[in-house]
């Protein structure tokens, strides 16, 4: 599915400005990367810095850092979660989330509390891909992946 | 271009413009968190600083001091090390040089992408700077120049929807005190390294033949922003609400946790390089490369060889920047077509070969 050139993947739990997504893992884990429309707003990504494992990031405090041409900024968080594991082909090549970004994920994380009170902020399915829809055409965003 | 300017138009008309007056560098770093705490609260309107520095030196946000400073020399000159919110290089800062940045919600700036909004502040900036009688002028990706030479480094971060963009301006420049701290060993230092950055770099007593006032230059810039985006800008005192965001922020850039965030092992950027012999002439190559991220950070190119305009080498140095090395042949090709370049049996292979031949394992 995909909206101006902009993948979306309905399985995916997304934020309300579809910036971030996020994906139940079976140990209760939640790993999360950076939506096709963050990937391109940003542009060609040259550095990602996830905090260290243990970290706990509350919400609004980033789980990661990314850096593209002449932009810095957080990748932002919507749940309370402590990390637990940093996705090192993405700190060694930034550019793969870029490439794809829905395959290159950024982080592994334990939500403080349950999955649902983690994810009650966050829409998935057709409701997502509306909201998705909706942001792609307000700001006029079109996709482009694989730059390096 | 109707639609560019229906972008400027859109900004917020009024902007508070403040000095925070020469500080040390985790000062003005904190300012930096604080401003944009205040503003992420709602409590501070769209504001336009100037920042003055005692003698240090700042990392961007992703680097590592070990990569990017000598910390030795630093630790026994008093050069204060503080990591920037923003992205990019390392930089100096000292009395001689004029910090300057906005601090805004997203919608007090034109609409567009990253690097249009980035491109739109450049030009205003070197508009202000036109104003002192020097030819200055945005240069795609990086920074602001004057025939070639970088006068303004710039930078920003955006932060849901607060954004901060930054730059500098080169009033004056102590070239052999920057490339020590900026960890050139001192037996390398020589009238070939200094001769090399002053080729680069330029700064406003470089071009005017005089120091111009801090007053002064600070009063082009704002003319620049002022006239760039018709905004309204006004001078007024620093706004009282920053100390209450102040020592939280100072306790951030304070804790050594915060220069550490980066901390990567000096053999992941290795400074090599590298001649080439081609019918075109001599080729050198000087480069910063990162490793891990098989990117070119910095390129320098000399040797004896013929390009007209002698700036289209600059450019290229320009556009390498940062660029993974599989990307090298296309921007290369890029260059050579879209840039005027007339240089005398010099091909597009051999600037290509000359990197490749730093590499390791070349």
């Amino acid at each position: 599915m995909e909206c101006n050139g902009c993948e979306f993947r309905a399985e995916l739990y997304y934020d309300k400005e579809s910036q971030v997504w996020a994906r139940r893992e079976d140990d209760g884990t939640l790993t999360v990367g950076m939506t096709d429309i963050s990937q391109s707003i940003a542009g060609k990504i040259l550095h990602v810095r996830v905090r260290r494992p243990g970290t706990r990031r509350p919400i609004g405090k980033p789980v990661a850092t990314i850096e593209s041409g002449k932009w810095a900024g957080p990748v932002p968080n919507v749940f309370d979660c402590v990390i637990e594991l940093a996705n090192e082909d993405v700190l060694e090549d930034p550019n793969l989330l870029n490439i794809e970004p829905y395959e290159a994920w950024i982080a592994r994380v334990r939500p403080v509390a349950s999955l649902e009170v983690a994810l009650k902020d966050m829409v998935t399915g057709d409701a997502a891909f509306e909201m998705y829809k909706a942001r792609c055409l307000r700001d006029d965003i079109h996709c482009e992946r694989g730059m390096r | 271009m109707a639609e560019r300017e229906a972008g400027r138009q859109r900004g917020n008309a009024q902007w508070a413009v403040i000095d925070t007056g020469l500080r040390d560098a985790d000062e003005n770093m904190a300012l930096d968190h604080a401003l944009m705490a205040a503003v992420a609260d709602g409590r501070l309107g769209a504001s336009f600083r100037f920042l003055h520095f005692r003698d240090c030196a700042l990392l961007g946000h992703h680097q590592s001091p070990r990569q990017e400073l000598d910390l030795d020399f630093c630790a026994r000159e008093g050069v204060q090390v503080q990591r920037r919110l923003t992205g990019g290089g390392a930089i100096i800062f000292d009395e001689t040089q004029l910090g300057w940045e906005l601090v805004c919600r997203r919608e007090a700036l034109p609409a567009g992408d990253m690097s249009f909004l980035a491109q739109e502040i450049c030009e205003a900036a070197a508009l202000g700077l036109r104003q002192l009688g020097v030819d200055a002028q945005f240069r795609p990706r990086n920074d602001i120049e004057v025939e070639g030479r970088k006068i303004s480094g710039t930078g920003g971060i955006i932060d849901g929807q607060v954004v901060l963009f930054q730059g500098t301006v080169l009033i004056d420049l102590d070239i052999p005190r920057m490339l020590r701290i900026l960890r050139v060993p001192l037996e390398k230092l020589d009238a070939h390294a200094i001769q090399s950055v002053a080729e680069r770099v330029t700064s406003l007593r470089d071009l005017l033949g005089r120091l111009p006032s801090k007053a002064e230059v600070k009063e082009a810039l704002v003319e620049g922003f002022r006239a760039h985006f018709a905004w309204d800008m006004c001078e007024t005192p620093v706004p009282e609400v920053l100390t209450t965001y102040l020592p939280e922020a100072l306790a951030i850039v304070r804790d050594p946790e915060w220069l550490q965030l980066q901390d990567r092992p000096r053999s992941e950027q290795a400074l090599l390089q590298a001649v080439h012999r081609g019918s075109g002439g001599t080729l050198r190559s000087e480069l910063l490369w990162d490793e891990r991220g098989k990117r070119i950070r910095q390129i320098a190119f000399s040797g004896d060889f013929f390009v007209q305009p002698r700036r289209a080498v600059l450019d290229l140095e320009a556009a390498l920047r940062n660029s993974h090395i599989e990307d090298l042949p296309q921007i290369v090709e890029r260059w050579y077509h879209e840039t005027p370049v007339d240089a005398l049996g010099l091909q597009p292979s051999d600037f290509v070969q000359v990197v490749r031949e730093a590499l390791p394992c070349a």
